[in-house]
């Protein structure tokens, strides 16, 4: 169709009839409209993992479309981290200090980044202050993917009043929402149906996999993949499986990446250590050297807008955070059988040389 | 064909909006649905069809679902599963119905209303309407094209035009009737009950009145 969407073309084997088409003609709509989206980091996490995808799609479509990174000091990550544990109702600690610094960060990048768009849509916890300093053109977003319905308060008063000066918040789910004096909307979360990590996987390809990892297949298997921390909720996925076991003999599979300070990494084995059928796989970590995220932020991410077909369109080098696509044909899982943590693993945090060790 | 007669699809898009409105048990619903815009019930009782899962049992609007796994009602949920937009033809007459519902149930109770785990969240859509870039003059391009249109392009002509737009029998069936004078026809598709089933389960039975009026005329 006008020789555009050649991208989104590939999606016509998957989508309901007529949708692409359809998503075709919207985009003619939107043609010449421009639009940036903001994000604390580029690699890992389902966000920046979409993002990847949409963003040459919306070029392609002729709705420039940027993608820009946060620039931050060294500590900039442990803030945003400690925020977003804060946010979802982890007890963090977040000082005065440190919300200074977020603040501060945002604001220096507000002033920095190329914002003048028709949509401006900020992810994450980091970017609220950014509306409070970035000129007042186009509409702005605040999109947060996670459950804020229980935040920390006195954090969540820190940052509610950045928040509300954006045109919008948009959430994940009616009860992810905070309230807000803005008005709210809501949109589904997606996955790329067409990405390594949704694509359909052979039953042969199955059985080596799960062979390898020593996971018995005689019976239906229950599965979360995600890291070991209260977020996740494994303690919950495990009470879950203690009741659909009443009703159907099934086998309970959790796999996360090594366990990082403050996870639950040993309620979880504790909980599963009294049944056979559970099992607790710690999977290599993905390869996100932090030079080269490092590096990728001071690049500033990503396009300019005299180039904006230039983002890119391949998967990023390191740093999907997918344990199964990439995890599981290169590295080698590693099963933690009940009570027995592997300790030099979570040390050293280094690709095992072996496979499966209990 | 004069171009004010030709058809020209439109599908739909939905932007999803939370209103500060919440219910936490069924006298709280009754005042809530008293008091949000008609385009909440809208919501509520009709588009969801577009978002519909497959499961034929799935109820037929969000506010049995919420007294079933909420409130752990299932007279309630009965109750107000049985409101029929179809039958009733307007949203105001959905939320009149859900009104009287509410309260004869509410009459009824021997004690206080169940409080719900999680508060029933009112939620408002925004429609926009978008040319599909089909536009046709024919019985036979009016089936072709039908044929592959974005489901929400059903939602559109069929859904929001008669019962939140007040046209009528809805789009298809008033130009079927008047740009082509096929009465019959109209009156069968204007017969076709939008809420049993999936947006494209509707396009089927569209179909197979389309092909049947085609056949009779001389060949599909």
């Amino acid at each position: 169709m006008n020789g555009m969407g050649g991208k989104l073309d590939d999606y016509r084997a998957v989508a309901p009839r007529g949708s692409v088409d359809f998503m075709l003609r919207i985009a003619e709509r939107l043609r010449g409209r421009r639009i940036v989206q903001v994000t604390v980091s580029r690699y890992g996490g389902g966000a920046a993992e979409l993002l990847n995808r949409i963003v040459p799609i919306l070029n392609d479509l002729g709705i420039e479309t940027g993608w820009e990174v946060m620039l931050g000091s060294a500590d900039f990550d442990a803030i945003v981290a400690a925020v977003s544990k804060g946010l979802a109702g982890v007890e963090q600690v977040v000082t005065e200090a440190m919300l200074a610094r977020l603040h501060a960060t945002c604001a220096g990048n507000a002033q920095r980044l190329p914002l003048d768009a028709d949509l401006v849509i900020v992810k994450r916890c980091g970017p609220p202050a950014a509306r409070g300093r970035a000129p007042p053109s186009g509409r702005w977003l605040w999109r947060y993917h996670a459950d804020l319905s229980s935040p920390q308060p006195q954090l969540w008063n820190a940052l509610r009043p950045y928040v509300d000066k954006y045109d919008a918040a948009v959430f994940s789910a009616p009860k992810f929402a905070a309230p807000l004096s803005t008005r709210r909307f809501v949109i589904a979360p997606s996955i790329d149906p067409l990405s390594e990590r949704n694509r359909e996987m052979p039953r042969g390809e199955q059985g080596r996999h799960l062979e390898r990892l020593g996971v018995r297949t005689d019976k239906p298997i229950l599965l979360q993949v995600g890291p070991f921390e209260r977020l996740q909720d494994p303690l919950g996925v495990v009470n879950a499986y203690r009741l659909v076991k009443m009703h159907h003999d099934v086998r309970l599979v959790l796999a996360g990446p090594p366990p990082g300070p403050g996870s639950v990494f040993a309620e979880t084995q504790e909980a599963a250590s009294q049944d056979p059928d559970v099992t607790v796989l710690v999977l290599p970590p993905t390869r996100r050297p932090s030079s080269t995220r490092w590096s990728a932020r001071r690049r500033s991410c990503c396009r300019s807008r005299s180039s904006p077909t230039s983002a890119p369109t391949s998967p990023p080098p390191c740093g999907r955070a997918s344990p199964w696509s990439e995890a599981w044909p290169e590295g080698s899982p590693r099963k933690s059988c009940p009570g027995s943590p592997d300790t030099r693993w979570r040390r050293s945090r280094a690709p095992p040389s072996a496979s499966g060790i209990c | 064909m004069p171009a004010a007669d030709r058809f020209v699809f439109q599908g739909c898009v939905q932007v999803c909006e939370l209103l500060p409105h919440e219910a936490h048990d069924a006298r709280e619903l009754l005042e809530e649905i008293r008091r949000v815009p008609a385009e909440s019930i809208f919501c509520h009782t009709s588009v969801l069809l577009v978002h519909r899962p497959p499961e034929p049992d799935a109820y037929p609007n969000d506010f049995a679902l919420w007294a079933d796994i909420e409130l752990r009602d299932r007279r309630l949920t009965e109750r107000l599963a049985a409101v029929d937009p179809f039958r009733l033809g307007s949203i105001e007459g959905v939320r009149a119905e859900l009104v009287s519902t509410l309260e004869h149930h509410l009459q009824q109770l021997a004690a206080a209303p169940t409080r719900a785990g999680e508060p029933f969240r009112f939620l408002q859509y925004h429609l926009v309407p978008v040319p599909t870039g089909h536009e046709v003059g024919t019985l036979r391009e009016f089936r072709d094209a039908l044929t592959g249109v974005d489901a929400s392009t059903l939602f559109f002509h069929i859904i929001e035009a008669r019962y939140r737009l007040g046209r009528g029998r809805g789009d298809f069936a008033e130009w079927i009737d008047t740009a082509l004078g096929r009465h019959e026809l109209a009156e069968r598709l204007s017969h076709i009950d939008p809420y049993a089933g999936t947006l494209e389960r509707v396009r089927e039975r569209h179909l197979i009145a389309l092909n049947r009026a085609l056949e009779e005329e001389g060949g599909a």
